[in-house]
């Protein structure tokens, strides 16, 4: 049995019996077998657990009552609580850590009979993005492995891509499933802020993470998503809305381009950006110039505010409660030694970056600043989604780079954030779509459609206008994918 | 802005990290081009920040749901006794 390319293909075969959900879920773990050593997407597989369920799930099915992703394999990003499978956020602070229960986007999977195959590798606490950050193994671009997936969620799009999973979830705290979606051909929603709890997800700033679901295609995406999505109690800041599961009609509606998001691109995802601009008037929409004059403003803003809340949440790993603990004679001995060698460089860069604008003296310079700087940029985007009903734009300012590149000081590389940060500090939906395969070499290409507050729907309509066919070949893994692309 | 390395030590004292003596000049060095690029926020007039923005993104009240009993909570610690996390003394 080989991998289906799409949930979508999967259920089709499941259900007329062509194969069974243990055959399915074995597939997926022979090609993680056969190539997660050179694709290093995954930090835990769930083999006998994984197989257990889809017998259990094969069980429900013969007794005719499936549910809406009955048997269908899907990974999890590694800073989701999974009970009883270990999670550690990349971290070697949480080494060995078992959560008691699963996050809450985790368990509503499991409850609409997805099956968790393993978990995947992320920049540590989802502080970066490159999929470099982690603490365990860098995750390679399934497209070409001398390149970022990505990050921070860059081993659930390289396992997409890989053919490892039918479905994925990860989280975006400023791009975090965006970025590495554009990397990897793959799609991602970044939904509305309060749209799927955060319950169970491992704080990185509390005010911008969210859970978002990846997959192969648009739809499948919204078939993870509206499993996911709702309002829970456990979250406090979960919207109580319903979710709305419509199919908007994508001819009359009105997308704005935001010209200070133009400057700077490279070429190819320039030319990509035309392209979709031009594929979403030929479905009948029409294409309006936008402004966000703040534009200049959000990456210092989401920066500030990222850090600040980082330095708060990330307190607690003081090596008493979780993971390993350092050798000290006095507690704050224990602390500092325990924090010093158990978080990564990025992550004491960022704790030390919040802890100081946090500080006396500084915190109006900086955190104040930050947050009426926010509210501006909120006010922006309100302002333009009032005549237009998404927004489009580029993903990233680049496509995949080299891993062997010189690192770039710690400025130069969150500038590479610059066009998603602002969509997490208006706490919008941003759904980030493929559009194929440009440049030299060629790579993959995507764009994304940001939507206004809890109108999924809507993107999904536009993302699915602006996917690109697939044809025969696209999802039968990455060996052939690979060698299409290329000839 | 720059930063000193008398001031990363206060801020690593803070943050409970340890930064060697050998990497102060280069962490302040670095955090120093950081701070450089936050300058930007310096054009908001401060009279422009309202409450709390996050306290728009509150939607239920601030409370408990859902206790972890003591063993649940020891339960990834790897120095506890019968009722509690072991530390290092505090007092002599």
């Amino acid at each position: 049995v080989s991998v289906p390319g799409t949930i979508e293909q999967a259920q089709a075969a499941l259900a007329s019996g062509e194969m069974t959900s243990e055959s399915l879920v074995q597939a997926c773990l022979d090609r993680i077998a056969a190539h997660d050593a050179e694709v290093g997407a995954m930090l835990a597989v769930d083999t006998d657990k994984s197989l257990a369920a889809a017998r259990s799930s094969d069980a429900r099915r013969r007794a005719g009552a499936p549910r809406s992703l009955e048997g269908i394999p899907v990974v999890v990003k590694d800073n989701l609580c999974t009970a009883g499978l270990v999670t550690t956020a990349g971290s070697k602070a949480l080494e060995g850590f078992v959560p008691l229960s699963d996050a809450t986007a985790v368990r509503r999977l499991r409850e609409a009979g997805a099956i968790v195959v393993g978990k995947t590798n992320l920049d540590e606490f989802g502080m970066g993005s490159s999929t470099t950050n982690s603490a365990y193994r860098v995750t390679k671009n399934p497209f070409d492995a001398a390149r970022t997936a990505g990050g921070s969620s860059g081993g659930s799009a390289a396992a997409l891509a890989q053919g490892f999973t039918l479905g994925a979830l990860g989280s975006d705290t400023g791009g975090s499933v965006r970025q590495p979606a554009a990397f990897t051909h793959t799609v991602a929603l970044k939904p509305t802020y309060g749209r799927v709890s955060r319950s169970g997800l491992i704080a990185y700033a509390s005010s911008l993470d969210v859970v978002g679901p990846m997959g192969r295609t648009v739809s499948d995406v919204k078939r993870l998503y509206l499993a996911i999505a709702g309002h829970d109690e456990a979250d406090a800041t979960s919207d109580q809305r319903p979710v709305d599961a419509s199919e908007p009609s994508v001819s009359g509606r009105t997308i704005g381009v935001a010209q200070e998001w133009l400057e700077g691109l490279d070429a190819p995802i320039a030319d990509a950006l035309d392209e979709a601009r031009a594929t979403l008037e030929r479905a009948g929409a029409r294409v309006v110039e936008v402004s966000l004059p703040s534009s200049g403003l959000a990456l210092a803003t989401y920066y500030v505010i990222a850090c600040c809340e980082a330095a708060s949440n990330l307190a607690r790993y003081d090596g008493i409660r979780y993971g390993p603990r350092a050798a000290a004679n006095t507690l704050t001995e224990t602390y500092v030694r325990t924090r010093s060698e158990r978080l990564g460089p990025e992550v004491q860069r960022r704790l030390l970056l919040g802890t100081f604008a946090l500080s006396a003296g500084y915190a109006d310079q900086y955190y104040r600043r930050a947050q009426a700087a926010r509210l501006r940029i909120r006010h922006e985007f309100d302002e333009a989604l009032r005549d237009c009903d998404a927004l489009l734009g580029p993903v990233s300012p680049v496509g995949p780079w080299r891993l062997d590149e010189p690192t770039p000081s710690a400025v130069q590389s969150y500038q590479r954030d610059a066009l998603t940060v602002p969509v997490n500090l208006a706490g919008l939906p941003a759904l980030a779509v493929p559009t194929g395969f440009g440049g030299t070499p060629r790579l993959p290409l995507g764009v994304q459609l940001v939507g206004r507050m809890f109108e999924e729907a809507t993107l999904f309509a536009l993302g699915r206008a602006l996917e690109v066919e697939p044809g025969p070949s696209l999802y039968l893994g990455r060996d052939v994918l690979t060698k299409a692309i290329r000839t | 802005m720059k930063v000193t390395a008398a001031q990363v030590q206060v801020v690593a004292q803070m943050a409970r990290l340890s930064v060697p003596a050998d990497r102060l000049d280069a962490v302040a060095a670095e955090l120093s081009a950081v701070l450089d690029a936050f300058d930007v926020l310096a054009t908001i007039p401060l009279n422009e920040a309202s409450a709390d923005a996050d306290a728009q993104l509150a939607r239920r009240p601030d409370e408990v749901v859902g206790e972890l009993g003591p063993d649940q909570v020891k339960l990834n610690s790897q120095h506890v006794n019968d009722s509690s996390f072991v530390v290092p003394k505090v007092l002599e």
